[in-house]
Formats: C-alpha cells, structure tokens, sequence
C-alpha cells in the first residue's frame, strides 16, 4: 500500500495533466513529471502484485489482476472497473454481429444465388470474415494498448501507404471507376478502412503525448493538417470515398473535442467543412447532384436520388414489422449495394421499424457502453483512443442508418458489424477488441485505485465517489 | 475574453489542486459526455425518422408495389369447335411467346442473332424489326415470336439473356385445315373472334381471363405470386354442319367451278325438320385458314351476299297462288310464245310456240310467261305476303354475323311484276333460298336455320319455326317440283334409288350501274329437296358465272353429287 500512497502523492501534486494547457514551462515540466510518474506507475504496479495473494499471483492474468484489485475495495466482482462496460460492449458487438451475418444472408441470397450460383456463398465468407474479426477481438482484448501509443506512428505511416498504394494502377483494384481496393490474396482489402483508426490512433498517441500543445491554434493546426488531412485528400479526393472520409473526419473531431481542442478552434474547423464539401464538389461535379438529391430525392428518383428513393421505399414497404425476414423484394435488384451501404434499408423492409429500432437500440448501447469504457479510462492515451474508435463506429452507424433514412447525405459507407464487407468487420471488431483491453486495463485504472486506497485514510464519506466517478457514473 | 479563460483556468488550476485533480479529468469526462450525449440524440433522431417514415407509409408502400408487382391475365383457355360428330373444327393449342425487355439487352444484334437462331426466325424484316426493337432502350418489352412451339421457346429461353422470357398463349388451329373455314372464321393473334362462328359466339368461346399478380425482380423473374384469380375456360361448341359433308360440298364446288370456268360457288345442305345447317361451302376456298389473300371470298358468302335468285323463285310465286286458291296444280294456261308486261316484253329462256301448260307444268319446264301470268294473277299485294311469308327481305336469324336480309322491292314499277314471279328484282341469300325450299320439304312449316347444336353440354333447344303454306301445299309443291327433276330442267339431279324435288335457275346478273341486265353473266342455281316424299335433305348449290350457263346443267349435277355423298353418309333411307 505504500506504494500506491506514493503514486497517489504524485497525482494529488500534478493535476492530470492533459485537459487544460496554462503554459509551455509547465507542459515541459508536466511532461517531465508526467513520464516520472509513468515509470512510477509501472513500479507501483509491480509492487502491487507483489503484494497480492500468492493464489492471486499464479493466476496473475493482467485483466485478472485488475478485477481482484478492485474487489478489495468494492462491495462486488460486478463492480470491478469495466466489468459492465465489457459486459454491455461485448453483448450489443456479438448481437449486433449476429444481426448482421442474419441480415446479410437476406440481403445477399439473390445475388449470391445469380451471381456465384449459391445463395449461402456470401453468408460463408462473411462467417470467415466474422471468425476472423472476432479472433482479432478476443486477441486484440488481450494485448495491452499500450502498443498502439507506441506504435501509433509507424502505423499510421503504414495506412497512409496502403491508401496511396490502392490508387495505384496495377496494383489498387478498380471497382465501380474507384480506386480504393488492394488485392491481397484474392480478397479486396479497403485500406482506407484501416486508415480509420490510424488516424484515430496517431491522434490520441500525439494529443496523450504533448496534452498542452492542442490548446494553442498551431497546436491545433498542426494536428489537424498532420493527423487529418493527408487521409482527407488520399481517400477523399483521390479515392472519391466520401463516406470514408467523413467517418474519418467525425472519429478525429471527436478525438479533437475530448482531447480538450479549443472550441472556437474546433468552430472554425467546422466553418472550413463546407469550404472543403465545396472543393470536393468542384472535384466531382456529380457531388452537388448527390447534395440536390439530398434535399429533394423525389425530383431525382430515376437519377442521383435513386438509391435514397429506392431506400425510402424498402423501409416504408416494411412499415411496423416487416414483410417478414428473408421477403424482401427490394434486394432483388431494385436496392442497389443492398448488402452493404444499404442493408439498413433491408432490415426496415424485412423486419420494419421493430427491427429499425431494435438496431439502433443496440447501437445505443453500444455507443453507451463504450463511451463509458473512454469515461472509465483515467489514462489518457487509452482515453482519447477509445473515444476515437468509439466515435468511429457510431459515426460510421449513424451515417449509414442516417442515409438510409435520407437524414444525412448518401456517401455510402457500410454499417459496422452489419454490412457485407471482409475489412471492415474485422476492423471494427478489431477496433473493439482495443476498446475491451483499454476497458479492463489495469493502466486505466491506476488513478482510480490509488485514490480509493488513499480515501479512507482522509475521509469514509467520500469513500466511493471517485470510483462511481469513474466507473458507475460514466 | 483572453483573461477570462485565463481566470477560468487559473481556478481550474487551483480546484485541480485543492481536489486531488478531479476537476480536470471530469472537464474532459464533461466533453466525453457530450459526445455520448451527442451521438445518442443522433441515433434518437434517425429513430424518429424511422417511425416518422412507418406511420406515413401510405404512398411509399403503394409507389413500391407499383414498381415490384406486375398483374398480367391469364388468358381462358377458347372453347373448341367441333362438328356434329365431334370432329375438331377448331381447337386451342399450347405454346409459348417470347419477350424481351430491350432496357436489358446490352448488344442487339448479337441478342437478336442469338433468338434469331434459336427460335428459327428467317425472314429479313422480322429479324430486322427485332434488332429495332431491342435498340430502343426507352422500351420495357417487345415481342421476339409469338406462339411459337414450347420447346423452341424453352432453348431460347435458357440463353438466360437477361429480360428474356416467355409466357404460355393459346394458339388457335384448324385441325381440318380450311375445312368449313369461312363458316368457323377465325380468331386473331389475341384469341379474339373476328370472323364467323368464332366472331359470333365470342362470349361463349372465350370463357373468363383470370388474373395474377406477382412479384418481380429488375430484371422481370417472377418472385413470388401474390394473387391468382383463375381463369375460366370458355364454352365449347358442337356445330350443325358435318365436316364430311362440308368437305364433300367443297369439293364438288371446286370441280364444278373450276370444270364450268366459273368465278365461284356456293352450297347449303339444310335438314328441313330441324333448321340445321349441314354444310355451307364456298368457293374459293381459303386454304389452311390462311386469311388475308382474297377477302372476297372469304366471307361466308350464302348467309351474307344477296343474289337474284331467278327461276328458282318461280317454285314461291306458285306455291303463292297455290295457297290463295287462284290455281291448281292441274289447272290449265294458255301461253303466247311472250307476255309483255309494261314497257317489257318476257320471253322463255327457250323459244317456243304458244302452248296451253297447266301449273305443273309452268314449273316443270320453268316458263317465265307462265309464271309471269300467274304473278299477274296474284298481284303486288298477294306476291309481296307470299314473299314476306317465305322470309325474304328480312335476315332468317341465323346464328352467324354479319347476315344481310336481302332486298324485296316495295315501290313497284309497271314492269316489277313482270320480274318478281320469276325471281327478277329481288335480291334474296342462298340460305334463304333453302330455308324457303326447306318449307316446302317440312310440310309448310318455316324453321329457323342455326348453326349450333350444342354449347358445352347444352343442347340447344328446338329452332323457331312457324307455319307458312299448307301441309297439302307443300305436297303438292314438291310433287310437282319431282316432275321437274324426273322430266324437266333438273334432270341431272335425279339420284339412282331415291326421289328428287327441285328447281333449277338460271338467272341474269344484274348490271353493275343498275341499267340493266347482263347478257353474258349468269347465275346458275339448283335447289334439291330429297327425298322427294320424305324429305330429310334441301342442298342448294350456286355457281357464279359458269359456262353454260344453265342451272340444270351447271348447279344441278353438283347437287346431284353432293346429295348422293349426304344421303350416303347420313345412311337416309330412299
């Protein structure tokens, strides 16, 4: 206990220190502080486990560790930090999981069927796919995240590679006039998918790393052209992906925004958004008929407003409860990307409103349940990533079921965990699986738990409030 | 503002440090929250549309069903026609049409070469009007062949060209191959009747199309079938005519015509005691029930063109003044070699000197001053009775379209009954020229002629019939009438075994500009009643423009064989 009484000296003396910036002599000072009580942190660690039951030890699995640290103090297991949140994640992921692989075995029976010759060809791959994202999960959920921070540069260079790389000739695939594929092994792979969370990632490994720097406007500048930008011009405007890029734009914003960005930086950021939609339109002239169609899909309903007419439809012919699963006719060609951008569509058509609801129900909890995980987090590197993937995926969600629905713009990105698509279900199972780590990670909680040993000592009243601060209340 | 945030940081600072650094991790937390906060109320709004979008569905779900379901008929299988026997005059067979939907079809002429091949299409400009068609993207179908065999359609088909398909479509076919074929008709492309029986019992024939309803893919596969309303078959019908007879009939006319350098020729088999048609033949012929060639001759020429019927008529004008007690058949007249009557002199077809001819013999030799004489005795008034009991000048009611009533003159000029008692000035059918023979064979009585024994099972009732001369007279019309076979005009009539009534005629074809009379083109007709003292058969046959001209010469022979082959086949006792 000793030393947890140490490190907790060293939090009451330094202020977390990543939220606000009053000075450079004092982010270097921070810093130089901040890297000792990392090490301390390391060191208290140990000695805590050292400390720990013999039986404790020879278990001594990280996440283990945590729970039981925890118990000490808390009246339950269940309140272990992110128990619950893991619990509720790890159930809205493998709900929405299994929602997905019924759904687009639906959507995709026909065209596997006339395309392949059998209806279960896609389901099968999409299995593979899940196998293979679920095993990401389970592993990822182990490794401690720390590996991210550290390799946060090298693998953000590594996507920004592969996305320049997809738009080569030769070497990109080429579907539907896009360059966005790689061909590896026979798959598609999208590398902008995995661009996703690079940026997200170098973000929260560069905000974590120098806190005070994003409070001053070339702070903020320079993170925004270094972080956002590249990938903003190579799968915007390069790829034309636009729905890539806007889901890219909303994890790093959030990012941004939770790493304590400036609001009036963060503002004028938003101003320069339509300055950018307006380069892009420029770039591609059938963008403004996209935007056009938006406002109107009815005017357009044979040209640009097609798919989003098309989707209306599918979602009004299933009215409350669907025409039942598996009975759509709208993915009989009338629905085009029906198994991917578009099975928000299909669920509304198959399973009506109740399955529309059910779905954003689970993407609530989702949501909840993972933002808790960034809440719970007292570290801030494993803080601002979870915000990020967290706000990745729901983002990506919302603009899909948003599209479907014609209350955002179509850019067509494909709804995560739900949607046909190798990459990007393993991506964000992968995404999730960071999220667990960070959830149980002990790393997360060392604040926490100092400042629970450390409590009674001063007062008994104020005993558990830090711990529902950042567990229950988050 | 710069110092405000400074101040505000400064007590962050300080809070930070008075509370062991919660304030600015909950800072963060705070902004966390309003992301949390944020993307709830986004999943809150689309949730909203969502339900929004269910409660209002209305137009939307009807816009949907518009584009995904498609309802197409179900055609009724057509009744068939058959003969008296059964035999089948027309059937529907099954087969399949072939589509495409051009918006589909990325390369028309290699998709038209393909069906093309496949279905056996040779003709240039179909093939042309294929490639056409399938050019025009704007186009959601056209026909590639219609009605063609199954199988064939199958293999084309199973080229699994996108947007091509096919459907089952009856095809109407004539197992007897023009047989009876202006009598039948025909029905279109769409099964519909646009001529004859098939046109005249349409409703009967065509029965109820159903109806489905079904659900289809872009590229028109069926899904699913919502509704099914089935179709009803249409009504078969047994006809009067017997097809062995009719074949005979027609080829007799074909000799007959064709052996007399004629233009054409018509034939009715009548049974006199029940109205039924036997036979109605035409000549020319329309081979294979192909249409089209000679619309002239493809109309059902005894039922709908009036003629003059000449001398024939002489057997109503007597069977008049038989009636009203002005002669007997023994009762004598004395004849100049011609009459003149108004402006007009009447001569005999054959010149002769002035002789004294009773009644029967008026008929026998077919005098025209005989007839004229007892015309003259009568008077308009009793001729036109007479005229309008036989049922001239008004259609006999036959169950066939397009029948016209023939032309009975009401305002008579002076020489008017100098022309009417020898069937001159009165445009009558060939049917109604039998119908009046068949009064004469069914002991006085009209009977409404009909072509239609049966529908389904329903054997249709007993044809109107009404009485027009005396039993005693037709008696004695057709004993006279069997002197005129046996010794007069209508000698080549007579049958081996079995007595013939009969009345030949010869009549003049009235000039196209109404001037006048032709002296070149004639009318050759014989009308038979057989057998003579129990008449079962009238046959009347009508030759246009035979050289010779003569009715007992031309007609009368052609009676004579289509008689005997009846008389043979309906196995009639002499």
């Amino acid at each position: 206990m000793s030393g947890s009484r140490t490190k907790a000296r060293a939090t009451e003396l330094e202020p977390v220190p990543w939220v606000n910036a009053p000075s450079e002599r004092r982010v270097r000072a921070e810093r130089r502080v901040g890297l000792e009580r990392r090490a301390a942190d390391r060191r208290g660690a140990r000695r805590r486990d050292d400390e720990a039951a013999a039986v404790a030890e020879r278990r001594s699995g990280e996440r283990r560790a945590g729970a039981r640290r925890v118990a000490e103090g808390a009246p339950s297991a269940a309140q272990a930090p992110g128990f619950v949140e893991r619990r509720v994640l790890v159930l809205a992921t493998l709900l929405l999981l299994l929602y997905g692989l019924v759904m687009a075995y639906s959507a995709s029976t026909a065209q596997a069927y006339f395309t392949y010759g059998s209806a279960s060809y896609l389901l099968l791959r999409q299995l593979i796919f899940a196998f293979i994202g679920v095993g990401a999960m389970v592993v990822l959920a182990r490794v401690d995240y720390a590996v991210w921070r550290r390799f946060a540069g090298p693998f953000y260079a590594a996507a920004g590679a592969l996305c320049v790389l997809a738009l080569v000739p030769g070497i990109g695939m080429e579907i539907r006039g896009a360059r966005r594929w790689l061909d590896v092994a026979g798959q598609s792979l999208q590398p902008s998918e995995i661009a996703k969370l690079a940026v997200v990632c170098f973000l929260a490994a560069t905000i974590a790393r120098v806190p005070r720097t994003l409070g001053t406007a070339g702070g903020f500048v320079r993170l925004v052209v270094l972080g956002v930008f590249p990938f903003a011009i190579v799968v915007g405007l390069l790829q034309k992906d636009l729905g890539t890029t806007l889901v890219l734009c909303v994890g790093a914003v959030a990012v941004l925004i939770a790493g304590g960005a400036r609001w009036r930086h963060l503002v004028a950021l938003g101003l320069a958004g339509p300055l950018l939609v307006g380069a892009l339109i420029l770039a591609e002239p059938y963008r403004m008929e996209r935007i056009v169609a938006f406002i109107d899909p009815w005017a357009y309903a044979q040209t640009s407003g097609f798919q989003a007419t098309q989707s209306l439809l599918s979602i009004a012919s299933g009215r409350v409860f669907g025409v039942g699963l598996g009975n759509s006719v709208q993915k009989f060609g009338y629905l085009p990307d029906q198994t991917t951008d578009m099975i928000t569509a299909i669920i509304g058509e198959e399973l009506g409103l109740v399955g529309l609801l059910v779905l954003i129900g689970l993407y609530v909890f989702l949501a909840w349940s993972a933002y808790r995980v960034a809440l719970a987090c007292r570290e801030p590197f494993g803080k601002l990533l979870a915000v990020g993937i967290t706000s990745l995926i729901v983002g990506q969600a919302f603009i899909n079921i948003g599209a479907a629905l014609s209350v955002v713009p179509l850019t067509g990105v494909p709804l995560p965990l739900v949607s046909l698509g190798g990459t990007s279900l393993v991506l964000v199972l992968a995404g999730i699986g960071i999220l667990l780590n960070i959830a149980t990670n002990r790393r997360s909680h060392i604040v926490v738990s100092t400042r629970r040993s450390d409590g009674p000592a001063r007062r008994g009243g104020d005993r558990r409030a830090p711990v529902a601060g950042a567990g229950r209340r988050g | 503002m710069k110092s405000r945030a400074g101040g505000r940081r400064a007590a962050a600072r300080s809070g930070a440090k008075r509370r062991s650094g919660r304030r600015p991790v909950a800072r963060g937390d705070g902004r966390i929250r309003l992301l949390r906060v944020l993307a709830v109320v986004a999943f809150l709004l689309v949730g909203g549309r969502a339900i929004a979008l269910a409660s209002s569905a209305g137009d939307l779900t009807s816009i949907a069903a518009g584009q995904q379901q498609s309802t197409h008929t179900l055609p009724a299988h057509r009744g068939a026609i058959y003969d008296r026997d059964g035999k089948e005059l027309a059937v529907g067979e099954q087969r399949e049409t072939v589509y495409a939907t051009p918006y589909l079809v990325d390369d028309p002429y290699e998709v038209a070469g393909d069906l093309c091949r496949v279905l056996k299409i040779r003709s240039r400009p179909e093939q042309r009007r294929i490639v056409e068609e399938l050019s025009d993207k704007g186009s959601g179908f056209c026909f590639i062949a219609r009605k063609v065999d199954p199988a064939r359609a199958a293999r084309a088909v199973k080229l699994d060209i996108p947007g091509v398909g096919s459907y089952a479509e009856e095809k109407r076919v004539y197992p007897l191959k023009g047989v009876a074929a202006q009598v039948i008709g025909y029905a279109g492309i769409d099964n519909v009747g646009l001529a004859g029986v098939e046109k005249q019992y349409e409703a009967t024939l065509r029965g109820g199309d159903g109806s489905e309803t079904v659900v289809r893919d872009t590229e028109g596969r069926t899904i699913r079938v919502l509704e099914t309303k089935k179709s009803a078959a249409g009504s078969s019908l047994r006809l009067t005519i017997d097809a062995d007879i009719q074949y005979e009939a027609e080829q007799v006319l074909r000799r007959t015509v064709t052996g007399f350098a004629a233009k054409a020729g018509m034939a009715v088999v009548l049974d006199p005691r029940t109205g039924e048609v036997l036979a109605m033949a035409n000549y020319p012929l329309v081979e294979d029930n192909v249409y089209g060639a000679e619309p002239a001759y493809e109309r059902n020429r005894p039922v709908t063109d009036a003629y003059e019927p000449g001398s024939i008529f002489k057997a109503v004008t007597i069977s008049g003044a038989l009636s009203d007690g002005l002669t007997t058949p023994r009762t004598k007249y004395h004849l100049a070699p011609t009459i003149k009557v108004a402006d007009r002199e009447i001569h005999e077809a054959h010149a002769r000197g002035s002789v004294t001819y009773t009644t029967r013999d008026i008929l026998v030799h077919s005098s025209n001053v005989g007839a004229v004489t007892l015309g003259l005795d009568m008077g308009k008034t009793r001729l036109l009775k007479w005229v309008d009991k036989f049922g001239f000048g008004k259609p006999t009611g036959i169950d066939f379209p397009g029948e016209v009533a023939g032309i009975v003159p009401r305002e008579w000029s002076g020489s008017t009954i100098g022309n009417l008692p020898l069937g001159q000035g009165i445009a009558v059918t060939p049917l109604q020229m039998a119908v009046a023979f068949g009064v004469l064979a069914n002991r006085g009585m009209w009977v409404q002629p009909h072509l239609t024994a049966q529908i389904d099972d329903d054997v249709l009732p007993r044809a109107k019939r009404r009485r027009v001369v005396t039993a005693k007279v037709a008696r004695q019309m057709l004993s006279m009438l069997t002197d005129a076979v046996d010794e007069g005009t209508g000698t080549e009539a007579r049958i081996a075994g079995y007595k013939v009534a009969g009345k030949t005629g010869t009549a003049q074809k009235p000039l196209a500009d109404g001037s006048g009379y032709s002296k070149y083109a004639y009318v050759a007709s014989f009308v038979g009643v057989m057998p003579a003292d129990h008449p079962k058969l009238v046959v009347l046959v009508s030759i246009d423009e035979p050289h010779p001209i003569w009715g007992g010469v031309v007609a009368a022979p052609a009676v004579r064989q289509i008689a005997a082959f009846a008389l043979t086949h309906l196995e009639i006792a002499p």
